[in-house]
């Protein structure tokens, strides 16, 4: 058969057509193996939620209170514990004209406004379980709600600024 | 392997359709509309879906990658052209393996195929901000993705009853 002839006059045999028309049913048909992959798709995102809810717990369960860790491109620039904030903290990451400010409250944390294209980071608004982030791509920039042991002092507020998105 | 003009051409209509929906997916669904960051119907893996069954792995490669290209071209940034090739790529050849081993049909390589671009998505925003926070935006796009892939195979259905009618098979 020579499937590159562009007219759609072909001579097939019979038997040789049915096969093909059986070929492409199946294609186009919901059956049974693609339930078995929606299934897995399924089994992938709980197993993922099951294992970050774990991993969220289990750092819980050694901690006494929560922290925002803001970092940029990896590196941590600000840190604030959200147990006991009486009043809201901001930081600002600034550099190549562009500008992100971060606020903390009360157990909770927030990218308060941006100047990145897309504002991802802040629609996601107010976060405050422990594991949750608000991420801006463009900036390369992650808030986090961490959980810190008790073991070490909780250190206040970090405070290493430096000059962050210049790249 | 030699082409002929008649596939060439051929090749060249699927890939302006796969233009063609990327850009009124951005005009008529931007992504603000949804509230999961990322969260996109992928109307362009229509054509993926299709070039895979019509005309094989090879061609497949090229319309994406040209589709790329062009979006990156018309008016990308760099960061999205960086995400699309990798969430392209990598669903295509869950794609190619899910076709090769023949027992699914359009709508099981489409649901992998979703899958496979949010994973690779995920995967490059966990490069780009060195971080694995981002996996826990993961969940909810697979959830997503089994709902657009399921859309997108049932949108392709019916042209590859039609055209596959013409050319049975495809990948001969």
């Amino acid at each position: 058969m020579t499937t590159n002839d562009p007219s759609p006059i072909r001579t097939v045999t019979p038997r040789r057509a049915d096969a093909d028309k059986l070929a492409y049913r199946a294609h186009y048909r919901f059956c049974r193996w693609d339930a078995v992959v929606v299934l897995f798709v399924l089994l992938l995102a709980g197993g993922l939620v099951f294992g970050l809810y774990l991993s969220a717990k289990n750092s819980l369960s050694a901690s006494s209170h929560k922290e925002a860790v803001l970092t940029v491109d990896g590196t941590e620039v600000w840190r604030v514990s959200l147990s006991g904030l009486t009043a809201a903290k901001e930081y600002t990451v600034t550099g190549n004209g562009e500008k992100l400010v971060v606020q903390a409250e009360s157990g909770k944390a927030r990218v308060l406004s941006s100047t990145c294209r897309d504002q991802i980071c802040v629609r996601s608004g107010w976060i405050s379980g422990i594991g949750q982030t608000a991420v801006c791509l463009p900036y390369r920039v992650v808030l986090r709600i961490d959980a810190v042991g008790n073991g070490a002092a909780a250190p206040s507020d970090t405070n290493t600024s430096y000059d962050v998105i210049s790249k | 392997m030699r082409y002929s003009i008649y596939d060439l051409s051929r090749w060249g209509v699927l890939t302006a359709l796969a233009l063609a929906l990327s850009v009124t997916e951005t005009l008529f669904f931007p992504s603000a509309l949804f509230p999961v960051p990322g969260m996109r119907l992928g109307l362009a893996n229509i054509v993926t879906l299709l070039s895979i069954y019509l005309f094989g792995a090879v061609p497949t490669m090229l319309i994406v990658l040209i589709r790329c290209l062009a979006t990156f071209a018309f008016g990308g940034n760099l960061t999205s052209f960086l995400f699309s090739l990798a969430g392209g790529f990598l669903s295509l050849f869950f794609m190619l393996l899910l076709r090769k081993l023949r027992v699914f049909s359009l709508f099981g390589v489409s649901v992998g195929g979703s899958a496979a671009h949010n994973i690779g998505q995920i995967l490059i925003a966990c490069l780009l901000v060195r971080s694995w926070a981002i996996l826990s935006y993961l969940p909810v796009l697979l959830l997503v993705s089994i709902v657009t892939g399921l859309l997108i195979a049932a949108l392709s259905a019916p042209v590859y009853k039609a055209v596959g009618a013409i050319r049975p098979g495809g990948d001969s």
